[in-house]
């Protein structure tokens, strides 16, 4: 159920969301693009659905037709 | 945020009209239960955020703003039902103006019309919990760890921080049961391989050794490497093929179908019989849970249930129920959520089981009904395909399940089927497609080479695809672990932080109002959606509130927590509270401790405080948490609550004296020196007998505050010679005499041996007696209050305990030393 956020992300949010950033580039087996895609559908302030979480981990190759 | 100056209010809830001036500051509203008190907490909250929690709350289905806020005479009426506030807004430095409707109460009228204004009044919107009512304090101290996780992000505006966590749980579970799916169907594939070279395991030697010993038979050339691209039929074609022959490998098909005979024939096996059986409790149990919860919202009966079970019958139909065996009954319905947690894995372990075994049957029989199919004549394979839609649908139940646990009874209906026995018309079409090929003629041996080659391909590209298929959904699932692994680290960790700040303020506010416990702790602690609570116990370790503290100690607790969680969460924003019927609930020893609390630790909040105990209304005052305050005395449906204060009273006796109406005006009377006589009795630590119950009249309480009041003024004269105060003395000294004459005309001190001025008799004396009496009275209690009007206040005993060293009011107006040395 992705419920549409109204408010604006609080800071604790926002700090989470730093601090979760940091932690994937950190980690050498998750692709860095493949972090910040998540991290900017994550502010985004939405709850992502399964979908959107997948498109932004793993895009289709270039040149693919979706 | 606001501060609230005045309220006026029309139509709603229980009020007709009702108009409050707060000024800005803590407030008071103190009333019994049933004069309206809350209805004006319930109008602050409607004007400031379009709702009301008492009838959109939990339980409340039937209840709505729209249709129960106005008075019940105007509920056709929501227009007339609305309420005003005006405010100030500290942090911009102006007033404003609020008004909202029942008839459209997402509507506000907002004066000034300014963009940072209405900014302001939008903030407040998602922030009810400015509102705490005595039944919310459960909310956050007894409460199971995973709700009070979600109150208290609610309130702390972190929702959105378990909304990705969820969200993130979401994803690595699905991804974790593709990759599974993915890893049988690898499985499937490969086992069919294995089957096809006969087989018990893959070895590319092997492989390559059964392919070349057909290929040889073709007269083709050995192959040397076994490559993803390789052609085990390469140029085998070209050796042509019966054709009439049904293009099934007779040796091949005959092997696998007489395989999944022997499997239907061995029965269930054991690991998949346990699973299942097991599975199939636990959901059982699981649902009966799911009738006891939905019982529990709608009903509120069996998590209340259990309390009213006092006798042995059901406390709702009469029932003959032995009360142990109903209290064992309504428990047993009750899965604690810990429970709940370890039975959800369990169960998502034998389901996934399962879910790989319906399968692997499924893929068994279609692959029967595709043989069967291409025999010559062909046997019907409809039988055989209901068959494998039946286990279909049995695992789609179950995966459905795992998706959303509300599916459970198609779940239980898949797990109740035995579905490893194939049905009597599918195990004939099995049986005759045995037959079938068992009766084709044998192929020639090039025939033979040429069908396996064939397989062989086959089955060696679908392990192949499957295998790149399964390892990118196991990489798929490693990724979505991690993300969600440190997602659950990076939040837990930001939570653990605030929950610690929450938790050391927490701890100091309790201490300050309970400083008998000075080691008192009090721990928050995060788990996954969960959140603990644990407090100290005299030492002895920390436990949850419910576990050895009394009930006081815990409410205190809740007001203290929710103190702290509203600092953390609103911080300089934090400008007002409601408090409705709150501070009762707190430990009578420790309520002026609460007070000095409110007033030390927020001194910029507003603070607008509901109680149904007079003296705890005084306890405000002479802490000088409230200057101001307002005494509901009464309601009624045709005029709303009944405002009386302590300056009007004398006014309303008046009114019933110049009606000729004793026994009202003496009822009165009665009433409020009952009041004032408990709250005087408090302030001088009168000397009362005590009586267990605590319930004490008038004649308990009167002649020994008033004994009391000349014996502290007898103090103060003593003290005031020692110290050689010669004004001071004479001063107190009249005050003592007019003192003693005050007292003598309201009788009080004859009220035990002369029962014709009893106070029992008012009501039948005579007008002008009672007015006599009414007047010794204010005259006797106008003497004992200050005389500053913007004080007039009781005066109290400091300290509270032990020695009394002064006689004073709030406002310092009285003043008196008792101390002797």
């Amino acid at each position: 159920m992705a419920e549409q956020q109204k408010e604006p992300l609080s800071a604790t949010v926002n700090k989470v969301l730093d601090e979760y950033l940091a932690a994937l580039h950190a980690d050498e087996e998750i692709n860095s693009e493949a972090a910040d895609r998540l991290d900017a559908l994550l502010r985004k302030g939405k709850v992502p659905k399964f979908e959107d979480i997948d498109a932004v981990l793993f895009p289709p190759p270039k040149g693919t037709i979706p | 945020m606001i501060c609230i100056k005045t309220i006026h209010i029309e139509e709603f809830r229980g009020i007709r009209t009702l108009d409050l001036d707060l000024g800005g500051e803590n407030y008071g509203i103190c009333g019994p239960n049933g004069t309206g008190k809350s209805g004006v907490v319930d109008a602050i909250e409607f004007c400031l955020t379009g709702n009301v929690t008492r009838l959109s709350g939990q339980g409340q289905g039937e209840l709505s703003v729209r249709d129960h806020a106005p008075h019940v005479d105007q509920r056709e009426n929501p227009g007339k039902a609305k309420v005003t506030i005006t405010a100030t807004v500290p942090s911009l430095g102006k007033e404003i103006t609020i008004t909202r409707s029942v008839k459209n109460p997402r509507a506000t009228t907002i004066t000034p019309a300014d963009p940072a204004i209405q900014a302001i009044v939008d903030e407040l919107q998602p922030h009810p919990e400015f509102a705490l009512s005595r039944r919310e304090i459960a909310k956050y101290v007894v409460t199971p760890p995973a709700q009070r996780s979600t109150d208290v992000q609610n309130l702390l505006r972190l929702d959105h921080i378990g909304n990705l966590r969820k969200a993130f749980v979401s994803y690595t579970n699905k991804c974790k049961r593709d990759a599974e799916e993915a890893e049988r169907t690898r499985s499937r594939a490969e086992a069919d391989l294995k089957s096809a070279l006969g087989l018990p395991a893959l070895d590319r030697e092997k492989v390559l050794e059964k392919a070349n010993a057909q290929r040889s038979v073709l007269g083709l050339p050995s192959l040397t490497e076994l490559t993803p691209k390789i052609s085990f039929k390469e140029r085998a074609a070209e050796e042509g093929k019966d054709a009439k022959k049904s293009g099934i490998a007779k040796d091949v098909t005959l092997a696998e179908l007489t395989t999944l005979s022997a499997a239907i024939q061995a029965g269930e096996p054991a690991d998949l019989k346990e699973n299942r059986e097991s599975a199939l409790a636990s959901l059982k149990k699981l649902k009966d849970d799911e009738k006891a919860l939905s019982l529990a919202r709608a009903h509120g009966f069996i998590t209340t249930g259990l309390d009213l079970v006092v006798e042995d019958a059901c406390p709702l139909c009469d029932k003959p129920w032995e009360a142990d065996e109903l209290r064992a009954h309504l428990k047993a319905k009750l899965l604690s959520a810990e429970e709940m947690g370890t039975v959800l894995e369990n169960l998502a372990k034998a389901n996934g089981a399962l879910i790989g075994g319906i399968g692997d049957r499924a893929a068994g029989i279609r692959k029967a009904a595709g043989y069967a199919q291409m025999l010559f004549p062909a046997i019907p394979r409809a039988e055989l395909d209901a068959y494998a839609e039946a286990l279909d649908d049995a695992k789609a139940a179950l995966t459905a399940f795992q998706d959303d646990h509300s599916q459970i009874e198609g779940a239980i209906a898949a797990l109740e089927v035995e579905w490893w026995g194939v049905p009597a018309d599918a195990q004939t079409r099995l049986d005759e497609t045995r037959i079938g090929v068992a009766a084709l003629p044998d192929s020639s041996a090039k025939d033979k080479a040429i069908d396996f080659l064939a397989i062989l391909q086959d089955r060696y590209e679908r392990l192949l695809a499957t295998t790149k298929t399964g390892r990118a959904m196991a990489a798929r699932n490693a990724t979505a672990q991690k993300v969600h692994d440190h997602y659950n680290t990076v939040s837990n960790k930001v939570l653990e932080d605030i929950y610690d700040a929450v938790a050391k303020e927490f701890t100091e506010f309790y201490k300050a109002i309970n400083d008998d416990e000075g080691k008192f702790i009090g721990e928050l602690k995060a788990e996954p959606a969960k959140l603990s609570f644990n407090v100290d116990f005299y030492g002895r370790g920390t436990f949850p509130p419910g576990a050895y503290h009394s009930e006081g100690h815990q409410d205190g607790m809740g007001v203290c927590l929710y103190l702290a969680l509203m600092k953390h969460t609103l911080g300089d924003k934090f400008t007002f509270a409601v408090l409705d019927d709150v501070l009762m609930s707190v430990d009578t020893g420790h309520r002026r401790e609460v007070c000095r609390l409110l007033k030390t630790k927020f001194p910029d909040v507003q603070f607008i405080l509901t109680t149904h105990d007079r003296v705890w209304l005084q306890y405000m005052k002479t802490e000088g948490l409230i200057q101001n305050g307002q005494f509901f005395g009464g309601w009624n449906i045709e005029t709303g609550p009944r405002i009386w204060d302590d300056t009007d009273i004398w006014t309303e006796i008046q009114e019933a004296l110049d009606k000729d109406d004793v026994p009202r005006a003496a009822a009165l009377l009665r009433r409020y020196l009952e009041y004032i006589s408990a709250v005087l009795a408090d302030n001088l630590r009168a000397q009362v007998e005590y009586r267990g119950d605590s319930n004490y009249d008038l004649g308990d309480l009167l002649p020994s505050t008033i004994s009391r009041w000349k014996d502290r003024l007898e103090k103060g004269i003593k003290s005031a010679g020692r110290w050689g105060h010669d004004e001071v003395k004479a001063a107190l000294e009249a005050k003592l005499a007019e003192a003693n004459t005050l007292i003598q005309k309201t009788n009080a001190e004859r009220w035990a041996i002369n029962k014709s001025v009893h106070f029992n008799e008012w009501e039948n004396f005579t007008n002008a007696e009672f007015k006599e009496v009414a007047d010794a009275f204010k005259a006797l209690l106008d003497h004992i209050r200050c005389t500053n009007s913007k004080c007039g206040g009781y005066p109290y005993l400091t300290p509270r305990k032990g020695a009394s060293e002064q006689l004073r009011c709030s406002c310092g107006t009285i003043n008196i030393n008792l101390k002797t040395k």
